[in-house]
């Protein structure tokens, strides 16, 4: 979790104080430089565009309302994206009913070549894990661009570990099927 | 960590694809207008309270300031030191006059409260007459005092004067009560008194008032 915070391009730290201090102007900035990452980071976890919407409102008013709580201006980022997939989680929560489902061992894979990869754009990747099923799409986010371990997925979803870990695992292999098809189409 | 999470990792950023239209902006910024509009009514409610607590605060400290002052005020010092040294009280003042008057008035509506239920009997009107006529000698000379510290000021002559006039009326007032308790308690010697017939020697007979 802490390396998401680490990752996260630094944001002046003379913007946060004009945010602290009500200046609409510097949060006007600060929207336009995080609403991309923000929004498509929304997409990517509900699946649609509408809801992203609301998730992205939400998320900016409850970090301009708590901006006065952030100590360290740098992670500003980092902190607006946790706090985005707080509300993610909580509106996905209602929708999805993980079943436990048995411990099963990890199936050999093939891995898609990096060349294959390049050669899609990442519109079309975008889209491909925007499509997943929404039970293996918020795993596969949360592991695999979000850097959570199974035990933290485990901890805010309410699953066990493995249940993550098969989700992940299912998560990654439609998303192969999918983006092998977009290289043999493309 | 496996192909696929590698690359979506190094390219996360190049994934942010999607961009929220405009109309999202208007609406966050409508959402803070109204947010900042919220604070500024609740920064101007918090200051309305603040100086209503200031002002009751302010009363409560005048009421308390008002009571412990009186509270704290000392008793007038006593008569015979105060006479016998011949010293008049250093820079009398109006609160001092009030305070002689707060002290003795009391006690004078006390002891003629006192006599007010006690029933009493003179062998004639003018048994207690001399008592009247001094307290009304008492009343004539608080009046006078009063008129002339509300002329010249009130000073330590004058509240000396006020202090063993009210003295005197509680004196006064204290011994007339001795005096009708002396009256009650008084029993006339057996051989002074009538010699009363035995009621049946009298045989007196009330159809004779009848017929009167």
């Amino acid at each position: 979790m802490d390396m998401v915070l680490g990752k996260v391009k630094n944001m002046p730290d003379e913007l946060i104080t004009r945010a602290k201090a009500g200046d609409t102007g510097a949060w006007r900035a600060l929207y336009d430089q995080n609403s991309p990452s923000v929004y498509s980071l929304c997409v990517r976890m509900c699946g649609n565009r509408h809801d992203a919407e609301d998730i992205l409102q939400e998320s900016f008013v409850s970090a301009f309302r708590k901006i006065g709580q952030l100590r360290d201006e740098t992670i500003f980022g980092g902190w607006l994206r946790r706090i985005t997939i707080n509300h993610c989680l909580s509106y996905l929560r209602s929708q999805i009913v993980y079943k436990p489902i048995a411990d099963e061992p990890d199936p050999a894979e093939e891995d898609v070549g990096e060349d294959c990869l390049q050669s899609i754009p990442f519109a079309d990747i975008q889209q491909a894990i925007t499509g997943l099923p929404v039970k293996c799409r918020v795993v596969f986010v949360l592991v695999a661009m979000e850097d959570y371990s199974h035990q933290e997925v485990a901890n805010v979803l309410n699953i066990s570990v493995s249940t993550s870990k098969s989700q992940y695992h299912r998560g990654k292999q439609l998303l192969k099927i999918k983006l092998s098809q977009y290289s043999k189409n493309g | 960590m496996d192909n696929i999470q590698k690359y979506l990792q190094e390219h996360k950023s190049s994934l942010d694809t999607d961009i929220p239209d405009e109309e999202n902006w208007a609406r966050l910024s409508h959402t803070f207008s109204e947010m900042g509009r919220a604070r500024k009514l609740r920064g101007r409610r918090l200051i309305r309270l603040g100086i209503a607590a200031a002002f009751l605060l302010a009363a409560a400290g005048f009421v308390l300031w008002k009571v412990n002052g009186t509270g704290n005020r000392q008793m007038p010092s006593p008569p015979t030191s105060v006479s016998s040294s011949g010293a008049v009280p250093t820079a009398p003042t109006t609160t001092q006059a009030e305070v002689v008057n707060s002290v003795y008035t009391p006690v004078i509506l006390r002891e003629l409260t006192g006599l007010g239920k006690t029933s009493f009997y003179g062998h004639n009107r003018g048994d207690f007459k001399i008592f009247s006529q001094q307290w009304k000698v008492l009343e004539v000379n608080e009046k006078t005092i009063e008129q002339h510290m509300r002329s010249v000021g009130p000073n330590g002559r004058l509240i000396q004067q006020l202090t063993d006039n009210y003295k005197l009326k509680i004196r006064l007032l204290q011994q007339f009560s001795v005096e009708i308790n002396k009256v009650k308690n008084y029993l006339p010697p057996a051989d002074t008194l009538v010699k009363i017939p035995s009621l049946s020697l009298l045989n007196i007979k009330t159809s004779d008032y009848e017929k009167e």
